[in-house]
Parts: structure tokens; C-alpha cells; sequence
């Protein structure tokens, strides 16, 4: 009789700690899912992109308006391409904007699987109201630059010029991708 | 057997066993505060490296900004005076950093040229403060800007430069 009481509380006791077990397991288990859940991939606001894509913006092209020496600058051609407007020589803004960011962003990186800088990717949109997502047309200018496929962080500028209507805007942005 | 040590035998039994419990528990309990210090540590370095190249970027928009540099817009340097003030030594030693450099970057020129009021615009180099002593160095990108004239009128003029920034912080 005593033995069987005996064998019964041992029983109890491993079931007692094997419940035990199970909830700390469990527990770790939420934990752990919850810490190590991956982050988006979303792009991270950066300074120095932003710094970038701001000094960029001011660059005093070889485009001018009516007559020499009325230059536009690159964040001028950025609204002129939008609007389908020819510089003063009968050059499309479009194309003098892509000329002008293409050689001016080789200058600064060289995108490439061996560098450390895998992608970039420049691109101009309108956006109709900017608290509104819904009125961001797609892109009507994009440069780009690299294999996108090898990206592990990117970086993001963004550059904002009002239109005549001050709700309206055009948008500017620089992605940057980096291997390491 | 006496009934006594067949009781004492069985209760050291018990002490071992609470013993090894506690001990394994322990060790359990270790290890996994092991785990996460480890995971959770493993940022703070390229953290801290994010946040020390921040403020050195910071520091070289400061430094753009001054009213000796600047162009009257954020993130832009007047030329003219940068070139006229760079002649003066007693600027040497007003930038609390260990060197001060601003570089045209776009249009290139494939050699570096010191800027001085013999050659400027010619030029693509701007030593305020020769570099000495820096352990490290960080740069923001700016516009460097001048009034140019053409056909009688006057026009600003914006190229791409960069200010790079030399300090003695040290980042391991």
C-alpha cells in the first residue's frame, strides 16, 4: 500500500515538472518569436542621402530658359521634365536631367555587385496632396544603377518642390542600396 | 535495517535530488540570459558606429552652415568666400577639428588642384585646416556655390562638393 503511495506522488511529481518544462518552453518560444520577428525591409531615412539628393538639387545645369545665362538648376528640370518642357536650345528637360543626375551619380558611386554599394535608384513622381497617399502618380523620371537582387540595407533621401498650387508637389527620391 | 537511517538515507536522496535541480536550473537559466545579452548586443556596435558617423555628419553641416562659409541656403558653401578667408591664418585655428577639407566632386577634374586666388574657379580643392593627428574622418555632400557672369549678367552658379571633416574621435 505505501509503496503505491509512494509510486503515485512520484508520478505526480513528474508530471508537476514536466508541465512546468512545457510552460517555460512555450513561453520562450512567444518570446523568442516576438524578439527575433523580422523587421520590414523598408528603407531607412538617411542624412547623408538626404544631403545628398538636397546639394544635387541646387546643381546649376547647362539648361537655361529663355536666353544665357538663365540656367536651370536640376531641382528647376525636375518640374520642367514633369511638365514636358524644352530648354531654351530645343532640348527636352527630361533628357538634360537624366544626361546631368547619370553623370553627376557616377561621380559620387559605382554600383556594382563587388561594390559596397550594390544599387541606387533616382525617381521623380507628382503627388497630389502629400498627407495623401492615394494622389502619388507613378514615376515619370527613374535612373538607375546596379543589381537590386543583392541588397541587405537601404538608405532613402527624399526631395520635396511645391508646384504653382502649393498642395501639389514633385517628389524626388534616391534608394540606396548596400551589400554590407 | 534500522527504521531511522532507511529515513535518513531516503532524505539525502531527496537534498541530492533538489540539488541537482537547482543546478541544472541554474545552468539553465544562464544559458539563456546568455542567448538574448548576446542577441541583443549584437548592434550596439554598428549602432554606435551609425550614431558617431551622425554626428560627425552634423558636424560638417555645422560647420557649412557658419556664416563664414555659407551661401545664405542650407547645405551650401559661397566659394568666393571660402576661397578669400582660407588665405587667412588666423582661421586656422577657429575650426575645433583636426581638418578641415572641402572638394569639388561633379564636373571632375582628374587631378587635385588647390584652390588660391590666382587659380579660383580653376581649382577643386579647398584646405582650410591641413589634416593632422586624425584618427578618423567623415564628409557630407554639399553645393558649393559662386556668382559667375556671363554675357554682362550676373548668375549663381551651384556645383557638387563635399566637406570632409577630420577628428581624433576613435571608433574600435
Amino acid at each position: 500500500m505505501k509503496n503505491i503511495r509512494e509510486n503515485k506522488k512520484a508520478q505526480q511529481e513528474i508530471v508537476g515538472f514536466v508541465i512546468i518544462v512545457i510552460i517555460v518552453a512555450v513561453v520562450g518560444v512567444i518570446f523568442l518569436g516576438i524578439y527575433l520577428k523580422p523587421q520590414p525591409s523598408v528603407a531607412t531615412k538617411d542624412a547623408e542621402i538626404n544631403n545628398l539628393l538636397i546639394s544635387t538639387s541646387k546643381y546649376t545645369t547647362s539648361c537655361y530658359k529663355d536666353s544665357e545665362p538663365n540656367y536651370r538648376t536640376i531641382e528647376d528640370l525636375v518640374v520642367d521634365c514633369y511638365q514636358y518642357k524644352k530648354c531654351g536650345d530645343g532640348e527636352f528637360a527630361c533628357i538634360v536631367l537624366n544626361r546631368t543626375y547619370s553623370e553627376m551619380l557616377n561621380r559620387v558611386w559605382i554600383a556594382g555587385d563587388t561594390s559596397a554599394i550594390r544599387h541606387y535608384e533616382i525617381k521623380a513622381y507628382y503627388q497630389g496632396n502629400l498627407t495623401d497617399p492615394t494622389t502619388k502618380k507613378p514615376a515619370f523620371f527613374t535612373l538607375e544603377s546596379g543589381n537590386s537582387s543583392k541588397c541587405l540595407t537601404t538608405k532613402a533621401g527624399q526631395k520635396i518642390t511645391s508646384l504653382e498650387n502649393p498642395e501639389e508637389s514633385v517628389v524626388t527620391e534616391l534608394r540606396v542600396c548596400f551589400g554590407s | 535495517m534500522h527504521p531511522f537511517t532507511c529515513k535518513s538515507r531516503k532524505s539525502q536522496t531527496k537534498i541530492k535530488e533538489m540539488v541537482f535541480m537547482i543546478a541544472f536550473l541554474a545552468i539553465f537559466f544562464v544559458i539563456v540570459a546568455l542567448f538574448f545579452l548576446a542577441v541583443s548586443t549584437a548592434g550596439i556596435k554598428s549602432q554606435f558606429y551609425d550614431s558617431s558617423k551622425a554626428g560627425a555628419i552634423l558636424l560638417a553641416i555645422k560647420l557649412a552652415d557658419s556664416p563664414e562659409m555659407s551661401c545664405g541656403e542650407a547645405n551650401c558653401i559661397d566659394t568666393d568666400k571660402l576661397v578669400a578667408f582660407k588665405q587667412h591664418t588666423a582661421y586656422k585655428n577657429f575650426w575645433l577639428v583636426d581638418g578641415l577639407v572641402v572638394k569639388k566632386i561633379y564636373p571632375f577634374q582628374n587631378s587635385s588642384v588647390e584652390c588660391n586666388t590666382g587659380n579660383y574657379p580653376n581649382c577643386n580643392t579647398y584646405t582650410i585646416k591641413t589634416p593632422s593627428n586624425y584618427s578618423s574622418q567623415d564628409s557630407s555632400y554639399l553645393s558649393l556655390c559662386r556668382i559667375e557672369n556671363k554675357n554682362n549678367y550676373l548668375y549663381k552658379k551651384c556645383e557638387l562638393g563635399k566637406i570632409i571633416v577630420y577628428t581624433s574621435r576613435k571608433i574600435t
